[in-house]
């Protein structure tokens, strides 16, 4: 994607003048921020410093407060602008960045772990696990996605970030004091509480940075190809293994700083590229400027817009950074994606085929039937099985009567997310799509409270309704935006999926936010529960199982589906159509999931995973094993969260989220 | 990674322990009991969510699902048959009578456990309107559930006098009325006694900033108590007043860094802090802002005891007057 050419010594005029254009705009921004703060102390105080006419204390708040701040930016910004950089050149993948490949999720992951742990660690230990989180993440999604499919590397990245930070919040959950500081940092902050620790990560990004300012020359040879770089004498693979470690680095620097800031490392690379810089020896510092502009100019619209000496809470940078970036994302995935609607998204699955049919569906039938029981079985008041056949006793009776609609409900919601995986993945053409990537389930979420934050008095029955509109609307635009050039291309559709989910992300938090607690009631319904579930709710899953019906008497036009653009159209199936119906499918299913339970995720991953390897990739087969082995996880994962640590319930979300991340490392480990 | 959020906001409520974050109401709590001697007769409130719960004769086996109304009843005298989140009670409500060993823990005050509730077999459920969303149905299968909204709002009571009457709504059902006029005629010789020691040490009128500090992302965050907080209420009975000025949210507070701390410094600061996360001697100690505040430098911030819970009932409010009346040196 570079258009580095040899022979030109002197870098082009437009180089120095992005830098320069870059540079001022910098300044300009420090300024500003230098001038932001609950104190209320503007400008003109904070430049009276240099004159020595400042009034007393208004040192003090610049050393305490506003230039640790700045600092950060700075640090946090320029470390991600490079880091992204590198990770680009190094996977020819525009779409690749610290956020997309899972790089800051593992970095913060590590950090939350030692909290977590108890450890108590200074800025660069602290950085040096980062780092070792960080490392881990990125060999996963590179062993895993490969580095010649844009879209599956990123769709790979997108699936182990989401893992890592549900387990991350899982330790967050566990431990309701000793990690607090660090559970608002999830989406990445700019707050400090003194210069030191920015001070100490500046050391370590510019000697990265330096490092990496000495591989130029390779570097712009790698973006040749690797067998012209390789003639041309660059020791290809060490050149890419040390800027990639470089990368990390930079990125687990930003995040011990920062927290996992969004987009930053992917908008800052591709801006400057797309300004026409082409050569490693300008593109290093013009992409650490950019980065240093985006960040700082995030936390200053941030404090602008919600001014903290107005007493208004503080805004995240990382969630400015999050809204900016989605529709940037978004514009980039629909120019990206062309030229593999052959391949796909695909990951290559075994799909071995070891029992009878009929065998699987029992057996998938009896695991349903055994962890129901056991549902019944286990949670915070004693019932044995034979009480489950007798209930004689009144309380018993009582206690089954909670336990049953709550069982149904999770089998049903369980169904209905692995249909909808099954459906999503027929056309994306992978087996790591999940309606969950795709941003449906985050359309839900932003419908529900956004009904809540605009109409404060709407009755609660509203919510499963809106959000189910939610999250048809959220597949609507989907399908207007990766609709392009009179088709869809799957890769496409991943694509600006995730930068759907993104954008809905951000914007759930910045309405909560806004409106306060008074959202707690529909977070916690949205957070993927089973929680006080009644037989009422089923309604929400009617729909759904009507398009699972459909899905199953359309089992072969899904087969074809699977097998690229050229041969299902000659075999005359509208292919257009027939993805956006099968997609409409899945978002019925998804939408009326999380109308019933709230956001569960990976349900749609793993179930459908499992029942392939049973059943092979038939749809007729695959969707009622897919079914039967959803219902199964969820009813799982409603009972141990009431069991584990009764009366305390944990969210089936959850429980859901820590049993698949280990199944989706396996899984992505297998299928190489 | 909505779930994320989700979950994040969902600990934050539980963990800030700052608890009360009430939704915007428009009911109101109005007790319409007989009165005490007749034990047996039907009593009634109106909740927040307005409905009215009717009990044939006072309750005995209560079970309370937020703070403040377990703290309103053993204040009362009643000790509830069930208490969500009871260890988290014991550390940050430290006024008023213990509830551990003495009562069943059902659970986290958001999801508390319906099957533990159903076991204790209550004849009344206290619930907090902003928790209640999607459990409240399956609470009032186990028995009536009365819903209280801490804020008060849409009721045109402060938070204070709000709180004066949620404690005399909930002795009506639970028959406690000549207890309830006894706590506050307590609490009321409490603002009177403060008020005096305060006069007496030459503090009547003494400027002051109430907050709570707490670690958030990297840094600390402050919790400053506005005008319509009950603690600035309670405190402006004494003669005591308020420097912040910023605005509050439906519970009082403004959420805030330490900078802000500029705008008041010439005031007292009055703190409460968690032993284990204590901002006050901790990051802020080494923070230049603070070290050169006003009241650091004069030695004007005050710690008050760790357990002195900001949004509570009659019990925690005599602990603030106390713990700020013996922290001003009255």
């Amino acid at each position: 994607m570079s258009t580095a050419t040899g022979g030109d010594l002197r870098p082009p005029a437009r180089s120095f003048a992005v830098i320069a254009a870059g540079l001022a705009a910098l300044v300009l921004l420090c300024v500003v921020h230098l001038g932001q703060g609950s104190s209320g102390i503007g400008l003109s105080e904070v430049a009276a410093l240099l004159t020595g006419a400042a009034e007393p204390g208004v040192s003090e708040v610049f050393v305490g407060s506003r230039l640790p701040r700045l600092l950060a930016g700075i640090v946090a910004g320029g470390a991600l602008g490079v880091s992204g950089l590198l990770i680009q050149t190094t996977t020819r993948n525009q779409a690749a960045a610290p956020d997309t490949l899972g790089v800051n999720a593992g970095a913060y992951l590590a950090v939350v772990a030692a909290a977590f742990a108890g450890l108590n660690l200074g800025a660069l230990p602290q950085g040096a696990l980062a780092f070792a989180g960080g490392l881990a993440a990125a060999l996963l999604v590179l062993a895993l996605g490969g580095r010649d499919a844009p879209g599956r590397v990123i769709l790979a990245g997108t699936a182990v970030a989401m893992a890592l930070m549900a387990t991350a919040t899982m330790l967050l959950m566990l431990d309701e004091y000793g990690t607090r500081g660090l559970f608002l940092w999830g989406s990445g902050s700019l707050v400090q509480s003194d210069a030191g620790r920015a001070g100490w990560l500046l050391a370590v990004v510019a000697a990265a940075v330096l490092a990496a300012s000495a591989l130029s020359r390779p570097l712009d040879l790698l973006a040749l190809g690797d067998d012209v770089a390789r003639s041309l004498g660059t020791a290809v693979t060490r050149v890419r293994a040390g800027a990639l470690l470089l990368a990390i680095a930079l990125a687990a620097a930003a995040v011990t700083v920062a927290g996992p800031l969004a987009f930053v490392g992917l908008i800052a690379p591709v801006s400057v590229r797309l300004l026409g810089l082409g050569r490693h020896r300008t593109l290093i510092p013009a992409a650490a400027v950019t980065g240093m502009v985006l960040l700082l100019g995030a936390d200053t619209l941030a404090r602008a817009v919600f001014d903290p000496a107005q007493g208004h809470a503080e805004l995240p940078a990382g969630i400015v950074t999050a809204l900016l970036g989605a529709p940037f994302f978004v514009v980039l995935a629909r120019r990206l994606a062309s030229g593999q609607v052959e391949r796909g998204a695909a990951v290559a699955l075994p799909g071995r085929r070891r029992l009878p049919y009929p065998v699987v569906l029992a057996v998938s039938g009896a695991a349903l039937a055994v962890v129901f029981v056991l549902g019944l079985r286990i949670g915070d008041v004693p019932v044995t099985f034979a009480d489950i056949l007798a209930p004689g006793d009144e309380l018993i009776r009582r206690v089954l009567a909670l336990r049953v609609p709550r069982l149904v409900v999770a089998a049903v919601a369980g169904a209905a997310l692995a249909a909808a995986g099954v459906a999503v993945q027929a056309v994306i053409r992978n087996p790591l799509a999940e309606p969950g990537l795709l941003g449906v389930t985050g359309g839900a979420g932003v419908a529900a409270v956004g009904l809540l934050v605009l109409v404060p008095g709407a009755p609660r029955a509203l919510l499963p309704l809106v959000a189910f509109t939610g999250a048809l609307a959220a597949l609507g635009l989907l399908a207007a935006v990766a609709y392009r050039k009179g088709g869809f291309d799957p890769v496409r559709i991943v694509l600006v999926g995730i930068g759907i989910l993104a954008g809905t992300q951000a914007l759930v938090y910045l309405a909560t936010l806004k409106a306060g607690m008074a959202l707690a009631a529909a977070l916690t319904w949205m957070s993927g529960s089973t929680y006080a579930r009644s037989s009422d709710d089923l309604v929400w899953l009617a729909p759904p199982m009507a398009a699972a019906v459909l899905l199953w008497l359309a089992a072969r036009p899904l087969d074809l589906l699977a097998l690229g653009d050229d041969l299902p159209r000659s075999l005359g199936l509208p292919l257009n159509r027939a993805r956006m119906v099968v997609l409409g499918a899945g978002a019925l299913l998804a939408g009326g999931a999380a109308a019933a339970v709230g956001s569960v995720g990976f349900v749609g991953l793993v179930a459908p995973h499992l029942a392939r390897r049973l059943v092979g990739p038939g749809h007729r087969r695959l969707l009622p094993a897919a079914m039967l082995l959803g219902g199964a996880l969820v009813v799982a994962a409603d009972s141990l969260g009431r069991w584990l640590l009764a009366p305390k319930e944990l969210p089936s979300g959850l429980i859901v989220a820590l049993v698949g991340t280990p199944y989706l490392i396996w899984l992505l480990r297998r299928s190489r | 990674m909505l779930r994320r959020v989700v979950a994040v906001l969902a600990l934050a409520m539980a963990a800030t322990a700052c608890a009360s974050a009430p939704a915007p109401t428009t009911g109101q709590a109005t007790g319409q009991g007989t009165q005490t001697a007749a034990a047996a007769k039907p009593v009634s409130i109106k909740g927040a969510d307005g409905a009215v719960v009717e009990l044939k004769a006072p309750a005995t086996k209560v079970v309370s699902l937020e703070w403040t109304y377990t703290e309103d009843l053993l204040a009362l005298g009643v000790t509830p048959v069930g208490v969500a989140d009871v260890d988290n009670y014991e550390t940050w409500v430290t006024a008023g009578a213990r509830v551990k060993g003495r009562t069943t823990d059902v659970g986290t005050r958001q999801e508390p456990s319906l099957e533990k509730i159903t076991a204790l077999a209550p004849d009344l459920i206290v619930a907090e309107k902003f928790r209640v969303g999607q459990n409240l149905d399956a609470l009032k299968q186990i028995a009536p559930v009365v819903v209280l909204d801490y804020t008060g709002e849409g009721t045109g009571r402060t938070q204070y006098a709000h709180m004066r009457q949620t404690l005399k709504d909930l002795a009506v059902v639970v028959g406690k009325q000549a207890e309830a006029d006894q706590v506050l005629a307590g609490l009321d010789a409490k603002i009177a006694e403060v008020k005096g020691r305060l006069e007496k040490a030459g503090k009547a009128g003494t400027d002051y900033t109430v907050t709570q500090g707490y670690t958030g992302e990297n840094a600390p965050v402050l919790r400053m108590l506005a005008d319509n907080s009950l603690a600035a209420q309670v405190l402006a009975e004494t003669g005591l007043k308020n420097a912040w000025k910023g605005k509050g949210d439906s519970w009082g507070m403004t959420e805030t860094d330490v900078e802000a701390l500029k705008q008041v410094d010439r005031a007292t600061l009055l703190y409460v802090a968690s032993d284990k996360d204590n901002v006050f001697t901790g990051a802020l100690a080494k923070n230049p802002i603070w070290q050169g505040l006003t009241f650091v430098k004069e030695k004007r911030a005050l710690p008050l005891d760790p357990g002195t819970w900001l949004w509570g009932g009659p019990k925690t409010t005599e602990q603030l007057l106390e713990e700020t009346a013996k922290a001003l040196g009255a």
